[in-house]
């Protein structure tokens, strides 16, 4: 049975630079689908387009041309409040950091998206504490960001990005601004949230290391897809690991 | 090296700094504007013989504008601390000295200080200048001896300012050479959040309720105090509405923040911006409250030396002018005045004398104004013959000098129609508003005087109705007229620049917030709403509180002007509409920058 598909892009350009500026071309006719489920990495140099491929996904950007499409719903075409709404309920992102308001507890930043819906205060609070547990946060949930480490404002900041259940969740470099050993739990998190709740994520990274977290990984180059790297089902992370790097291998030479 | 650095973060955040030099320079401006009132002698000595107190307001007026600003410049430099902090943390990971960074610290401070009293009091001039030519064109109100470039005010902005940046520039020092370099780097996202003691907040707002009993109790009763009513006044009311604000507010808001309701929409985000803030807010609300308070006051007061002109007038002469033989010409300008009253009375006159017919003022009664003290509004009465015959002088002086000294009789009709000599007749009527009814009663009065030739220069100085009383009394009132008005201007010139300065120095911070909100997924409108409640606040609670110090504070201007209540709706409505309007463009700014699109 081939699971339902989520993310449809085809043929997804973005040309950078105002008509009278020197144009640049970021991503030059991407096609790829994602699938229910699934766990995405796409990969790349710097500058090769990656943060741009995933503003467009996630509506914070217009494409040039081409189209996106989340759950069939095509996002270039929404506006105003219905664009408001979609995120709000079909999206959850992950920068890589200022992902949380300072001025709110760790509890209320992840109540926010629900309370925005109009959702009762206590079924909030019901959401909040179950997700919170999930993501063994509890203990942090009345701190204010300033006084929590890096790796548990990513942790909270995942937590608010999964509370109103999304469609799909956005990772830009979500580890980008961790240790290693943070960044690690940040990626087991999310590796088991994949698993258990069938939470589909798609996540941007330039390290092999948190790519080997994904079932999938996409690698782009100057703005096209380069390669695509599937995990075979019985294979280690470690294994898969070694694969990635052998890859990157061959792209360096 | 540093400063290459310190001049590319310039350009970076121009806009911030720009924002913190037009602020600056709109203050000094302003304080500028008010010792050029304050600081001439020579003004407020023609202008002060009618009323000592003059002199005291505007001594206590200064030293609550250098509070003030003293807020102001403080609010401005934390602004620019801000804005450095990370800069210099970086400069101090790249290795620059302690002592190197102090000194550009002070450099820049006292830099920033220079320029931007120099361009105020610049500024400033202008702004005098405008304002005098504006409070002219509107009221019709000159104020001798004014001169909007004035040395000793320049000496004064120079020196005020100048030495809080100076100190300022030590303070600053101070802070930035002994914090951390983590401390530096990370200021942006440092919060403020002050965990609330019950008894303490207990205990303020007790303070505060006490201050501004004891405030109000004084202003009621001014003869307890004397002159030291005012400064009283001040002081206990400033730090009143401070204790009340920071005590309320911050209890309110973290209570607000506990109730289920808070969770809904955007309030959680909206309320925990106020809790961020809230040190910030409290100041900022008192100074607000204050400058409020006094800007309305001022042009309640100053509108309200009109209305007492008008009365004084009224209070002298039931009449507003008596005309003696009016021609058809002076009948229609008369008609154009719309009188509420008028009355002609027919004489024969001789050397010595003039007839009267009685019957006509047993008919049509002579009337003199009975004016009450509380209020000083008059109301008219009827006299009977005897009493006119005791005391003829208000009719008299109706019909001009010319037979103001000869003497009246009432004499019957039969009588009358004896006398030898032509009859004339004595005009006359009752306007109201005669401030605006200038133009047409000068015309009256010229056609008037053009009629007898004798007149001798004397003559002009006799009253032939309330008319003429106004025009002697309005260039009594007018240099208390125009010093009220202007300092209403300027006080909510301050006011609308604090509250801009306020707005602006945490929208770029905001941007951020609002930002990443949007990204989240909420619906533009709700950020839209979401900006207009917290404006909307920071423009309400200073609102409130300052139109209760307004209403008990005008009360000391009761041995001035009667009944100063009289008529307020008139200013406060225009302050409101004012107001209102300032909310609106402010608000509209704010959203423009805060949720500007992105591209
Ligand atoms: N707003 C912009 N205007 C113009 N060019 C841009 C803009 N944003 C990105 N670019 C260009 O588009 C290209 C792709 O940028 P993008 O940010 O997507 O790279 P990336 O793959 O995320 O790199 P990194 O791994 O460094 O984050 C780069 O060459 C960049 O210079
Ligand atoms: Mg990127």
């Amino acid at each position: 049975m081939k699971a339902k598909t989520i993310i449809k892009v085809e043929r997804l350009r973005k040309v950078y630079g105002k008509q009278t500026e020197k144009k640049y071309e970021a991503l030059k006719a991407i096609s790829f689908e994602v699938a229910q489920g699934e766990f995405v990495g796409i990969m790349g140099a710097s500058g090769s387009g990656k943060t741009t491929l995933l503003n467009m996904l996630a509506t914070f950007d217009h494409p040039t041309s081409g189209t996106v499409k989340i759950n069939d719903t095509e996002v270039s075409r929404l506006k105003g409040n219905q664009l408001a709404d979609f995120r709000a309920k079909e999206i959850g992102f992950i920068f890589q950091d200022f992902n949380l308001l300072e001025n709110l507890t760790a509890a209320e930043n992840i109540g926010l998206a629900l309370s925005l819906q109009n959702v009762k205060p206590k079924t909030i609070e019901n959401s909040v504490v179950k997700i919170a547990a999930t993501l063994g946060i509890s203990d942090l949930l009345e701190k204010y960001p300033s006084e929590l480490s890096g790796g548990q404002k990513q942790r909270v900041a995942c937590a608010r990005a999964l509370v109103h259940d999304p469609t799909i969740l956005f990772g830009d470099e979500p580890t980008g601004a961790l240790d290693s050993k943070s960044a690690r739990e940040l990626l087991e998190l999310m590796y088991r949230v994949n698993e258990q709740q069938k939470t589909s994520i798609l996540m941007v990274t330039h390290d092999a290391f948190s790519a080997s977290f994904c079932k999938r990984i996409i690698f782009i180059k100057d703005g096209q897809v380069e390669h695509e790297l599937v995990k075979q089902v019985q294979a280690s992370r470690t294994q898969f690991y070694q694969e990635i790097l052998d890859i990157l291998g061959t792209f360096e030479k | 090296m540093l400063r290459k650095l310190t001049i590319s973060a310039i350009k970076y955040r121009w806009k911030d700094y720009l924002i913190l030099f037009s602020g600056l320079i709109i203050s000094s401006a302003i304080f500028y504007l008010f010792e050029t009132l304050a600081t001439n002698n020579v003004y407020l000595h023609a202008n002060g013989q009618l009323v000592s107190i003059i002199g005291y307001i505007f001594s206590f007026g200064a030293v609550l504008l250098m509070l003030i600003t003293f807020i102001y410049i403080n609010y401005a430099n934390s602004f620019l601390l801000s804005m450095r902090q990370h800069d210099y943390g970086l400069f101090m990971i790249l290795g620059a000295r302690r002592k190197k960074i102090g000194q550009m610290i002070w450099l820049e401070t006292v830099f920033v200080g220079i320029v931007s009293t120099v361009l105020g009091i610049i500024v400033g001039i202008g702004l005098s200048a405008l304002m005098q030519s504006f409070v002219l064109k509107l009221f019709s109100v000159t104020a001798k001896h004014y001169a909007p470039f004035w040395g000793k005010a320049v000496i004064w902005t120079l020196f005020m300012y100048l030495g809080l940046f100076l100190l300022a520039a030590f303070f600053n020092t101070f802070v930035m050479t002994r914090k951390s370099v983590l401390k530096l780097l990370h200021s942006s996202q440092e919060i403020s959040r002050h965990r609330i003691v019950w008894w303490k907040q207990i205990i303020q707002v007790l303070c505060g309720l006490g201050l501004l009993g004891t405030g109000y109790w004084f202003i009621m009763h001014p003869l307890v105090l004397k002159q030291q009513t005012i400064p009283t006044g001040l002081f206990t009311l400033s730090f009143g509405t401070f204790f009340l604000f920071n005590a309320v507010i911050t209890a309110g808001v973290a209570f607000l923040r506990k109730t289920k309701n808070a969770k809904k929409g955007l309030r959680t985000f909206t309320l925990g911006q106020l809790e961020f803030r809230i040190h910030d807010y409290t100041k900022i609300l008192t100074g607000v409250a204050m400058l409020f308070a006094l800007a309305l006051g001022a042009i309640t007061t100053g509108i309200g030396f009109n209305n007492i002109i008008e009365k004084t007038a009224t209070a002298g002469s039931a009449y507003t002018l008596g005309l003696v033989g009016p021609t058809a010409q002076q009948k229609k300008l008369v008609t154009a005045l719309r009188p509420q009253k008028q009355v002609t009375y027919l004489f024969k006159s001789d050397q010595q004398n003039v007839y009267f017919i009685k019957q006509q003022f047993e008919q049509e009664k002579f009337e003199i104004p009975v004016t009450k003290k509380s209020t000083f509004t008059s109301v008219y009465r009827g006299q009977k013959v005897a009493e006119l015959q005791k005391d003829p002088t208000d009719l008299m002086t109706a019909m001009g000098a010319k037979f103001a000294t000869r003497h009246p009789h009432f004499i019957s009709e039969r009588a009358f129609a004896k006398k030898e000599g032509s009859t004339s007749s004595l005009f006359l009527f009752r306007t109201e508003g005669l401030t605006s009814k200038q133009a047409v009663l000068d015309k009256l009065v010229k056609s008037e005087a053009a009629k007898t030739t004798e007149m001798s220069a004397s003559s002009q100085a006799a009253f032939r109705g309330s008319y003429d009383a106004f025009k002697v009394v309005k260039p009594l009132y007018s240099g208390l007229q125009f010093m009220g008005i202007f300092l209403g201007i300027a006080f909510l010139a301050m006011l609308a620049s604090c509250l801009m300065f306020k707005l602006l120095s945490g929208a770029f911070a905001d941007k951020r917030r609002y930002e990443l909100l949007r990204k989240l997924g909420v619906r533009p409108q709700l950020l839209r709403n979401a900006i207009k409640k917290e404006v909307g606040l920071l423009f309400l609670l200073p609102a409130l509180v300052g139109v209760v110090h307004v209403l008990f504070g005008l009360n000391l201007f009761k041995g001035l002007l009667g009944n100063p209540y009289y008529g307020i709706w008139i200013p406060f409505t225009f302050f409101a509409a004012l107001y209102f309007g300032y909310y609106v463009g402010l608000v509209l700014l704010y959203q423009k920058i805060v949720l500007s699109e992105e591209n």
